[in-house]
């Protein structure tokens, strides 16, 4: 469960910034909930504030259990470190034992001699499988996921949904996707931000389709000018 | 007697603003004050308006009006702003008052079907002939707010900081080692360099003695303390720089990677030290005994402590003032030559004494030279004054870190 209060957060720095939480209420209690947001660029602040890498401006987060950092994306596997080394940081934060990872990493992913290179040297899809395998390594009592967690290995894809399916069971999971195929493959529920507040709608294709309806209400409506204030009866310094 | 409406013209102002924080009204203020000052101040002479002075105090009057009206928003109906802000709806201090004065009442014992204060939103849209309706959702525990940490939660969350602190800190020496096994000397041999250099001038000014004390060992417990401040400084100052990717996991605070940074530096630097001491021993014909070793490590710690609490601090002034940055170096120079690395304050005229003995680090270093040697005893150096700057200089630091971590600034 992750409950958010009074939460304030905004995005955009100078006069571009806006609010993207403007006082949001809101529990994220279903099992297995879908995320509906505008943009990846808020997609990617509001999965931030759900897992606790950022913190709100105003307002309580709080979660009754450990969140998974969001699984689908690479940024936190440093290019200049080798996976035997990334493998063995991720073990020493999350407690997990290193061998029994190491072996279901082999299990899961075709490595090969890349497991004892630099990352940098690595093909972008095997960064990709390797990032997903050790997501399954920690238990983490939320997952978190952003994107689609597919590859272009479709033996990769079969074993790692079966073994995915099998890690979340019992546990919370928050899937953000824009695509409506993927969403509904794992979710039903779907928590959707329109105009700074979060909404739950039933089916997935009821809250994208309150997506697009509100981009296109923005797509309208958008420049909007705030009326000058009247300055009649102000003194003029 | 000049009378304006100051609210209607604060509250557009206020409304105008990009985001309505405490810091942002608190700037227009400033300048709307400075503004009306500079308006009284031109016009002091003018027969038409000489009672224009009058006006600071009404435009104080009003700030004071708003400031109430958000502190109501904030602390009693637990807003972060008033409804007013984000409505065009023209405002006057009547209207402010009488909210002010009516205030709601206490909130009612929690009904089963209530989500008290917590309005359980929901949304319709039309899609063409379909209607999209959203389901309400139960707020009910929204209402008591997450539970304490209870004891055992402390310490388990004590426990992580210090196993995650742990493994960024091994991280760190391997990354900083580079690829070649070669690198972990490389990582020792430049602060070792970096203090040769100072002691070797010593040597060749040929000082064997400074205020009674052998001057390589003087010299060498102050250029490490003042070289692992630096670096520690340095280091925290300039963000998580290649690190900064490892707060994408949500175990990982900012904090823990600045910690294990500073243990790193101030592990690299005692080891230095004890390394140059023990060959000054081997080598130097000036032997010294130690006094107190305990003792003088604690303030190699405290000093340790210091220099995190000195980190945080710039690191928040240089992403707020990003000029300190470019004369940082210079007045590092300059400084370098008034925290005591390379005197004892005993050594000085009165005069200057009383000024220098404000800094703190010339307490620190003079501290460890007196636990050191047998043959220095401090009279000015205060453990009380030492003690206490630190714990000031840390605990500002870390308020420093907590509005940069809130404003999502990890680089």
């Amino acid at each position: 469960m992750i409950a958010l209060r009074n939460v304030v957060k905004s995005l955009g720095k100078g006069s571009q910034r806006r609010d993207l939480l403007e006082e949001a209420n809101f529990v994220f209690s279903e099992e297995r909930m879908g995320l509906a947001v505008g943009t990846g660029e808020e997609a990617e602040l509001v999965l931030d504030l759900l897992c606790g890498i950022q913190k709100p401006e105003f307002g309580t987060i709080w979660r009754d259990g450990r969140p998974s950092w969001p699984i689908g994306r690479v940024g936190h596997y440093r290019a200049d470190l080798t996976g035997k080394a990334t493998l063995h940081f991720l073990a020493s934060i999350y407690q997990f034992d290193f061998r029994k990872c190491e072996d279901l990493l082999f299990g899961l992913v075709d490595i090969g001699k890349y497991y004892n290179k630099a990352m940098i040297e690595w093909p972008r899809n095997l960064i990709l499988e390797f990032s997903y395998a050790t997501a399954l390594m920690p238990n983490f009592e939320i997952y978190m996921v952003e994107g689609s967690m597919n590859t272009v290995n479709e033996s990769f894809n079969e074993d790692f949904d079966a073994m995915f399916e099998h890690r979340i069971r019992g546990k919370q999971l928050i899937y953000y996707s824009t695509s409506e195929r993927f969403l509904m493959k794992y979710v039903h529920k779907t928590a959707c931000l329109l105009d700074g507040h979060f909404y739950l709608f039933e089916e997935v294709a009821d809250a994208l389709t309150a997506i697009a309806l509100s981009k296109s209400y923005i797509e309208q409506t958008l420049p909007t000018d705030k009326p000058k204030p009247e300055r009649d009866d102000i003194i003029d310094m | 007697m000049v009378r304006a409406n100051f609210y209607s013209y604060l509250v557009d102002k206020v409304r105008a603003l990009p985001v309505p924080s405490a810091s942002a009204r608190g700037a227009l203020y400033r300048s709307l004050l400075k503004g009306l000052e500079a308006f009284v101040e031109r016009n002091r002479n003018n027969a038409e308006i000489e009672d224009a002075s009058g006006l600071v105090s009404q435009l104080s009057d009003a700030m004071e009006l708003i400031e109430r009206e958000f502190d109501k928003a904030i602390f009693t109906d637990g807003k972060r702003m008033p409804d007013w802000v984000k409505t065009t709806e023209p405002r006057t201090p009547e209207d402010a008052l009488a909210d002010l004065e009516n205030m709601p009442e206490p909130a009612l014992p929690p009904e089963a079907d209530t989500h008290l204060g917590f309005p359980a939103l929901m949304k319709e849209l039309t899609d063409g002939d379909r209607i999209v309706r959203s389901l309400p959702v139960d707020l009910s525990i929204l209402r008591d707010g997450p539970p304490p940490p209870t004891p055992v939660e402390m310490l388990a969350i004590l426990s992580t900081r210090a196993r995650v602190c742990g493994a960024i800190l091994r991280r760190y020496i391997h990354t900083s080692a580079g690829t070649e096994k070669l690198g972990y000397v490389w990582t020792l041999l430049e602060p070792i360099i970096q203090i040769t250099i100072v002691v070797g001038m010593y040597w060749i000014l040929g000082y064997p003695i400074i205020f009674g004390m052998p001057a390589i060992p003087f010299t060498i417990i102050g250029i490490s303390a003042w070289l692992m401040m630096r670096m520690i400084m340095f280091r925290l100052g300039h963000g998580l720089g290649r690190e900064a990717v490892l707060c994408a996991i949500p175990v990982v605070r900012p904090l823990d990677i600045m910690i294990a940074k500073a243990i790193f530096y101030g592990l690299m630097y005692t080891a230095v030290m004890l390394l140059a001491l023990q060959v000054t021993e081997l080598f130097n014909t000036n032997k010294f005994e130690i006094q107190n070793l305990p003792l003088f490590m604690g303030y190699w710690f405290i000093f340790w402590i210091f220099s995190i609490g000195f980190g945080l601090c710039y690191a928040k002034f240089i992403h707020s003032y990003p000029w300190i940055e470019r004369i940082s170096l210079f007045m590092l120079r300059a400084v370098y030559f008034l925290s005591g690395a390379l005197f004892v304050s005993e050594q000085l005229p009165t005069g200057i004494r009383e000024w220098i003995l404000w800094i703190p680090t010339v307490h620190g270093i003079q501290l460890m030279r007196s636990a050191f040697f047998w043959e220095y005893e401090s009279t000015d150096a205060s453990p009380t004054y030492f003690l206490v700057g630190t714990m000031l200089v840390l605990t500002f630091g870390i308020m420093c870190e907590r509005t940069l971590y809130r404003d999502g600034v990890h680089a």
